[in-house]
């Protein structure tokens, strides 16, 4: 488990991060959502031991992981924008990381650059960007590390791919507990990755949730009520994050387990009923706006 | 599990990152150096065959292998291109080893990595060292190899060769550390250029902008010693031991070596731990660490500034000493080079020209601290002019008169068998220890209170009408706390008290010791020394005797009882009858090549042997060398005398200025001029008076009382000085062995107030 407490940094006189405290569980695919400058690369730059918090603490399996070499050989970072060794091939970074996490999965690692049709001879500086995203994740999973840090790794990553890295993730999670963190600043990209997510804004948490929970917890509603004291009822009845009316259609976003809503819906007359799938997008909405945020200009752009 | 095996990968995987300088170091010392080395010995071997038919192939093969022993020994130990190559590539080495450090990019992926910090800096910092050791040890190797090949080795070659590995092993890590240090400091790799360029550089211009200002506002100051021991400057130190060395570090040096040891060591520690401290986001930055920006900056620019005011205050001709003219022009350099200064190192540290307005309140510190700094040296406000240690607190003294030993209008040289020659600054602060620091103490009270009364500007102050006779001499202090403090002293040599002042000091034999070159044994250890040739003179520089050895030796002897009884006054009354002149030949390189040459140095020592030395005299006349008078009067055809009769010129002058009025005198500046040479022509009015002389017995007379002129001019202690009035010509006979040496005729004076009455009523002027 990663424990962010109460971290704070700062560039210059620019805080980059407010009192962030964030906890990242094992064997789920934590996303770090936020727009540019939220604060997001240096969580994870503070998280990979890149960067020393100025306050708070970081821990990862109860370990201090600023420059702990027991903390940080359970981490692999991928930056936003890769390294690798000028000149080098796939077989030069591979030996090189061999030679620093001792559990490199070496036949792994050239199985997934044949599915993936990268070729390991090739010049890393003559792949695209698109390439040199994918050879950093593969070999981030490689590395045999527990967590796996990814800032703005799949941005950019077309759906095959994605659907490709998400099903490597499914697979090495169910195989040896891996925990990918994945930072990114569209929510479209990992709604379906994603089990958790972490909301940043202006280097502080907005919320942190499962979005399994996100999503049992928020239903969306359209009805037509058959009379005024109904509408009275229910909405009395249930907690209400938001309700539009539109002539006499109600779309309510509501809170609250799905049955429980029904059977309140079940004791009215209505003329028109229909429980609708929430989006992740629209949860955060919802989640947000609560809080006074509009998350349309946040993250969706 | 971070084990020897771990590290050691560690280590291949960073020279796997290093390759190209691998590729450099190996291609400047494995190859380029041994080649060098080759190209040297085939010249050198080259030369066997003429050397066989010349001198035989026995004493060819000799002579072939005492100079491959001696270029091995100079291109092996201390050598100017294994200095180059040792500062470029510790430099370099320094840089690339960590320029990661510039990239945030490469930050990410290393500090990412599960490799500690302080291991990584081991990593680098060992390779960037076996980088330059492995291949130089090749090269040095191989270079001994091929010289071993051809007869070329000895043991001192490879003593001199583990020498320099040593000290150039030392050097690259004071160098290499600076650098290490300087990318610690900055985020960006031309920052890390100039910062390192400014690091070298700033204690060679702290100490030239503290010499330039006490030159210029200290009456006292002397820059003797002033550079003392370079603290900061490994090249500087490495130059200094170079110096003193001959291809083998000479046994004075360990003081400098462990000063560059120290260097390296606490380098090495800053840089270390700037390296732990540093923040992976000053990446790309200008300065790493914000609190060090405002310092540097204005560490940077106070001096900086202070230079600037220095040379404007040159290029003015700012003289403080006179008048303050130009003050206003150094005021307004200082002003604009902070401004401007702080405001380009401002916009360097954000790269932004727009910069340039921020950082207002470092304009006005470093203004501050500059015009504070200026003050002082203005005002004196540390009195440095005024010090006058206390005596009780002086262990020692050295008085070191400049140019007192004058012989025959040389200044004598000085040696030592362990420096060879010397300064008489060096030679004096080794040897003269005045344990009567009295006496020197009081002589600088008495001499500094009427010399800061003495008004420069005051033209009437220097016609000759005061007794002043200003004389220069440094001073060193050794105080009893081990402090050494130099002031540079004049002293009224007319002043009674301070004359006898002077004959205290001068009398001494500690005096005598440390600077009467010929008063100490010491010279005799230098004469047996076999490097020198010897060659000795007793003459007047018109007459010269060689002396052979044992001669010399018997001189020597006689001058040093004589030396006991000289004295400042005794010095001063008197006029040298001659000179002994010790040649010592030092030859510094043969040639075979196209028949033998070779170079050499020659150092000149001189004694003058005072009319007053009877022991010198009774010796000098044993030998046959002493003259009775300056000139064989068997030698002289003719005496011409000269009177230019300035007086009468003077008179003319005044007499047509008062009858003709001022314009049809002399120009202003002419009238200015030294009288002796306007008094030849006062509108067309010629004042000089010829008399000839060719009876024996006004000879005889004449030639009793002149002396060559380089005895009787440029006198320290102001002692009986030559008459300008009257010059003496004297022309040889023709047939005279002195002619055929020297030439037809000779340039005498008389000395003043001892000039014949005949030849004063021959020559005076009448209207």
């Amino acid at each position: 488990m990663i424990e962010i407490r109460n971290v704070v940094k700062s560039y210059d006189q620019i805080k980059a991060v407010d009192n962030v405290s964030v906890t990242i569980k094992e064997n789920t695919v934590f996303g770090l959502i936020g727009t540019n400058g939220a604060g997001k690369s240096t969580v994870l730059r503070m998280l990979a031991g890149v960067q020393q918090p100025d306050a708070g603490e970081i821990s990862v399996d109860g370990l201090p992981v600023f420059d702990n070499m027991e903390a940080k050989r359970r981490i692999y970072f991928i930056a936003d924008d890769p390294y690798f060794f000028a000149n080098s091939n796939a077989i030069d970074m591979q030996r090189y990381l061999c030679s620093i996490y001792p559990e490199f999965a070496v036949e792994d690692f050239y199985s997934y650059l044949i599915n993936f049709g990268l070729d390991k001879k090739r010049r890393i500086n003559t792949y695209s960007k698109g390439m040199k995203k994918q050879l950093a994740l593969i070999c981030g999973v490689c590395s045999g590390t527990k967590y796996l840090l990814c800032d703005e790794t799949f941005d950019g990553l077309d759906p095959v791919m994605r659907q490709g890295v998400k099903s490597i993730f499914a697979s090495e999670m169910e195989r040896r507990g891996l925990t990918p963190v994945i930072a990114s600043h569209n929510l479209r990209e990992l709604e379906d990755i994603c089990d958790h997510i972490g909301l940043l804004h202006k280097g502080g948490v907005l919320l942190s949730k499962d979005l399994e929970d996100m999503k049992c917890n928020i239903q969306k509603i359209q009805c037509v009520f058959k009379t005024i004291d109904d509408e009275a009822k229910v909405i009395s009845s249930l907690d209400i994050m938001k309700n539009e009316k539109r002539g006499s259609l109600n779309v309510m976003t509501v809170r609250g387990n799905k049955a429980e809503i029904l059977a309140i819906f079940a004791t009215v007359n209505t003329v028109f009923f229909e429980a609708l799938p929430l989006s992740l997008e629209e949860i955060f909405i919802s989640e947000t706006e609560v809080v006074g945020y509009d998350i349309k200009k946040l993250i969706l752009g | 599990m971070t084990s020897k095996s771990s590290f050691l990968a560690s280590m291949k995987e960073n020279s796997k990152r290093r390759l190209y300088v691998w590729i450099l170091s190996i291609a400047a010392f494995v190859l380029i150096f041994p080649i060098y080395v080759s190209l040297l010995i085939n010249r050198i071997v080259s030369q066997t065959e003429q050397l066989t038919k010349d001198f035989g192939a026995a004493a060819a093969g000799e002579i072939v292998h005492g100079k491959l022993i001696e270029m091995m020994q100079s291109t092996l130990g201390i050598s100017f291109l294994l200095f180059a190559m040792t500062v470029v590539l510790a430099a370099g080495c320094a840089v690339q080893g960590f320029s990661w450090l510039y990239s945030r990019k490469k930050i990410d992926f290393y500090y990412g990595m599960p490799v500690k910090r302080s291991k990584r800096f081991l990593v680098i910092w060992l390779n960037g060292i076996l980088i330059y050791i492995i291949p130089y040890l090749i090269g040095i190797v191989l270079s001994m190899l091929i010289a071993a090949g051809n007869h070329g080795m000895s043991g001192s070659v490879f003593k001199t060769a583990m020498q320099g590995l040593g000290l150039h092993l030392l050097l690259y890590l004071c160098i290499y550390h600076l650098a290490i240090f300087t990318v610690m400091l900055t985020g960006h790799v031309v920052i890390t250029g100039m910062g390192f360029a400014v690091l070298c550089l700033y204690e060679f211009v702290v100490s030239q902008v503290n010499y330039g200002y006490c030159n210029l506002f200290f009456r006292y100051f002397s820059g003797y010693g002033i550079e003392g021991n370079p603290v900061f400057s490994p090249i500087s130190m490495y130059i200094k031991i170079a110096d003193a060395s001959d291809g083998m570090i000479a046994d004075g040096q360990l003081n400098m070596i462990v000063r560059m040891a120290v260097f390296a060591v606490v380098l090495g520690v800053l840089a270390y731990f700037c390296y732990l401290k540093r923040p992976a986001e000053g990446a790309g930055k200008s300065m790493v660490f914000g609190f060090t920006k405002p310092i540097i900056k204005i560490l940077m620019i106070v001096p900086f500034a202070l230079l600037v005011g220095l040379l404007v205050s040159d290029t003015v001709n700012f003289y403080p000493e006179n008048s303050m003219d130009g003050i206003g022009y150094i005021i307004l350099a200082l002003v604009l080079t902070v401004v401007l200064g702080s405001a380009a190192v401002q916009a360097i540290y954000d790269f932004d020209i727009k910069g340039m307005l921020r950082g207002k309140s470092h304009i006005v510190i470093s203004g501050v601290l500059v015009a504070l700094i200026f003050l002082i040296y203005r005002y004196d406000l540390l009195h440095y002019d005024d010090y006058i240690p206390e005596a009780d607190k002086v262990e020692s003294v050295a008085f070191i008169p400049d140019d007192y030993e004058m012989v025959g209008g040389y200044i004598s040289g000085y040696v030592d068998t362990e420096e060879g020659g010397m300064y008489i600054y060096d030679y004096a602060r080794k040897y003269m220890y005045l344990t009567d620091a009295a006496d020197v103490c009081q002589l600088a009270d008495i001499s500094m209170q009427e010399y800061n009364k003495y008004n420069w500007n005051d033209s009437d102050a220097d016609d000759g009408e005061t007794d002043c006779c200003w004389s220069n001499a440094l001073v060193i202090y050794r105080l009893k706390n081990g402090r050494e403090v130099v002031r540079n002293l004049w002293v009224n040599v007319e002043d009674e008290q301070t004359a006898k002042l002077l004959d205290n000091i001068t009398g001494s034999a500690e005096f005598k010791e440390g600077y009467m070159m010929g008063a100490s044994e010491r010279l005799d250890e230098v004469l047996e020394q076999e490097q020198y040739t010897v060659r000795a003179y007793y003459g007047n520089m018109i007459y010269q005797h060689k002396m052979s050895e044992a001669e010399l030796k018997e001189l020597l002897a006689c001058y040093r009882r004589d030396m006991e009884t000289f004295s400042f006054l005794k010095g001063k009354e008197s006029v040298p009858v001659g000179a002994v002149r010790i040649e010592l030949e030092k030859v510094l390189s043969e040639s075979w090549y196209g028949g033998y040459s070779r170079s050499s140095s020659i150092m000149e020592l001189g004694m003058n042997i005072y009319p007053f030395f009877e022991n010198s005299i009774s010796c000098l006349k044993e030998m046959g060398y002493y003259m009775d008078a300056q000139v064989d009067i068997e030698d002289i055809a003719q005496i011409q005398v000269v009177n230019y009769n300035s007086e009468a010129a003077e008179r003319l002058r005044e007499q047509q200025k008062a009858s003709a009025g001022a314009d049809t005198i002399l120009a202003e500046g002419t009238e200015m001029a030294d009288t002796r040479y306007n008094a030849t022509s006062v509108n067309e009015v010629e004042t000089s008076v010829y008399a000839d002389y060719t009876q024996s017995g006004e000879i005889e007379q004449i030639i009793s009382c002149t002396y060559p002129v380089e005895f009787l001019n440029r006198r320290w202690d102001n002692g009986r000085a030559g008459d300008d009035e009257y010059d003496v010509i004297i022309y040889f006979k023709p047939s005279s062995e002195i002619a055929k040496e020297y030439g037809s005729s000779v340039h005498y004076c008389f000395v003043e107030g001892e000039v014949p009455e005949f030849v004063q009523e021959d020559t005076a002027y009448k209207d």
